[in-house]
């Protein structure tokens, strides 16, 4: 573990360099004991895929703390103590979230799911089995409201992004861009390979938190029909 | 009460200080671009700082007062009348109903902030009442401004109901003092920035040529960020970076060598690297300038950055203090 600055009113704890979900493992149990006893002068933090940044206010650092010393060093100091209590008490890989995210794929709701099945001499089932079949998990949220950035994609589903963006691209359309696969919260514009799209929003302005998923949720996606696509896009209307 | 806006001017929304503790669900802070200019502004109508208030940019709004209103104008300065009258800016003025407030064409500065006594009260949405536009949240409707919107207005404080008593009976427009954080905009504005932690990633030229030649702001500028065109800033040799938390001031390069400044309504994470971070006291003043204008980068050390930036907290709050004692002596 490795505390940095990040400009004069944050600091990035970086829990390792590479993607994995014993990094992500670490950060979740590090955020639990830290929301027990947060520091005089903290804002928020932001759960990245190695790293977790810290936003907090210096006068109020300062205020709440020591006159003669930084606010940036007495944040350090005060996680990096606290890192060392987590370190001791961490347990096995607790038990994690499963959410379950209906997708009708291909169709008018997966443009690409064709493209993305003669790239890889797949057939259109083939790709929905292979998609549906992971435990996806949700490393981090970013890029718009509720936006999941997953890990766990089959390598042999990986699929550079289209040459020419789609200029629209609607809310709960599943893509997937690289090693990269996820749903757009909102309609969006993009160059994502598209092969369906979920019914539940992803984005729910009126509920705490105003998002279906939280970083360190694992995220299942369930094949359903364009009828049941209907049923449940009723549902949540 | 409301207020009725004529002509909308250039890119207004309603603004606050912003909208925290939500980066981590993808949702972005946002907020005012120049928060001591419309601090300011409340100060002078007797709101909490925190009062949600009309940010503009370039061009300001005309605005019709259905109620005896008091009201202020800080940020970017313009000639701004009341029904004809000059009132000038960074002073508490006292609209009468049926008046007409026309801001005009902003002369120095981008960004000018028009509070009202009771401040904007359009819903909050996780405790801020700034404009998230992509989402569709916030602010009026969760959209910029538009012709013919009526915004509510909120209750006065106690002292602003008392000086729009006093003012109305006096027959006064507006005070003969004002404030001013006397910033000027023109020339090349030095900003100073704290190295990130891949500045030694950047080619010796590259940082050189960032502290030393000057790089200027870009018509593809708005409050996600400014764009820069200057000498081509490039990494070593291509490192593989995910995405991570990203702020306010942050200075990513992307592959075209030219930076962009993230700035309030910028995305919570980002993933191009990033050459250094503008030190905070310098964002306000850096969110006024307008495109074409010059930037010359000065490094400092991140504990000189934190030692500005809390100085000019207690300057912002010693000033807060001046504007009440000179609201009180309106009174006597």
């Amino acid at each position: 573990m490795k505390i940095e600055p990040f400009g004069d009113q944050a600091v990035r704890v970086i829990f390792g360099d590479k993607i994995a979900p014993s990094v992500q493992f670490q950060i979740n149990q590090f955020l639990i004991q830290f929301d027990r006893s947060p520091f005089h002068g903290f804002i928020e933090y932001v759960p990245a895929y190695t790293n977790v940044v810290f936003y907090y206010n210096p006068f109020d650092v300062i205020q709440g703390g020591r006159k003669d010393c930084s606010a940036q060093r007495q944040v350090m100091d005060y996680l990096e103590a606290l890192f060392k209590r987590v370190d001791r008490n961490s347990g096995n890989e607790g038990k994690r979230r499963v959410i379950h995210i209906p997708v009708c794929y291909g169709g008018i709701f997966g443009p690409d799911l064709h493209e993305v099945a003669a790239l890889h001499h797949l057939t259109r089932d083939e790709v929905i089995a292979k998609h549906s079949s992971p435990d996806y998990l949700v490393y981090m949220l970013g890029f718009a409201p509720g936006f999941p950035f997953l890990g766990g994609l089959p390598e042999e589903l990986a699929t550079p992004r289209r040459a020419t963006p789609r200029l629209k691209i609607a809310a709960g359309s599943v893509g997937i861009a690289g090693k990269q696969t996820g749903a757009y919260p909102l309609e969006s514009p993009g160059g994502w390979q598209i092969i369906g799209r979920t019914p539940i929003p992803l984005f729910t302005p009126k509920v705490n938190p105003p998002t279906l998923l939280t970083a360190g949720d694992l995220v299942k996606f369930d094949p359903i029909t364009e009828a049941e696509y209907v049923r449940l896009k009723e549902e949540h209307s | 009460m409301t207020l009725t806006l004529l002509q909308k001017g250039f890119a207004s929304s309603v603004q606050d200080l912003g909208r925290f503790g939500f980066q981590r669900y993808g949702i972005i802070v946002g907020g005012v671009m120049d928060p001591p200019s419309a601090k300011l502004a409340n100060w002078l109508v007797g709101n909490l700082e925190s009062a949600a208030l009309i940010e503009y940019s370039f061009i300001g709004p005309s605005v019709l007062f259905t109620e005896d209103t008091l009201f202020a104008l800080t940020g970017a300065d313009s000639h701004p009348n009341l029904d004809g009258r000059e009132i000038g800016t960074g002073r508490p003025c006292l609209a009468r109903k049926g008046e007409i407030l026309t801001v005009g064409g902003l002369v120095s500065g981008s960004r000018g902030y028009l509070a009202v006594a009771g401040g904007i009260d359009t819903p909050e949405w996780f405790g801020s009442r700034s404009t998230y536009e992509r989402a569709g949240q916030g602010g009026f409707k969760g959209r910029l401004l538009q012709d013919q919107d009526q915004l509510p207005i909120g209750k006065p404080s106690e002292l602003a109901t008392r000086i729009l008593k006093e003012m109305s009976h006096s027959g006064a427009t507006t005070t003969q003092w004002f404030f001013s954080f006397r910033r000027t905009y023109r020339g090349t504005k030095t900003i100073r920035i704290i190295p990130d932690m891949l500045w030694n990633r950047f080619s010796e030229d590259s940082r050189h040529a960032f502290l030393s030649t000057d790089y200027q702001i870009t018509a593809s500028s708005d409050r996600m960020g400014y764009r820069l065109e200057g000498k081509k800033l490039e990494l070593d040799q291509p490192l593989e970076l995910y995405s991570e938390a990203v702020t306010n001031g942050s200075i990513q390069v992307p592959r075209s060598g030219q930076p962009i400044i993230l700035l309030t309504d910028h995305q919570s994470t980002g993933g191009y690297p990033r050459i250094a971070q503008v030190a905070s006291v310098d964002l306000p003043v850096l969110a006024q300038l307008a495109p074409n204008s010059k930037l010359h980068f000065l490094q400092i050390s991140v504990e000189e950055a934190e030692t500005l930036l809390v100085n000019h907290w207690k300057d912002l709050d010693w000033l807060r203090r001046k504007v009440q004692a000179q609201l009180v002596s309106i009174l006597h």
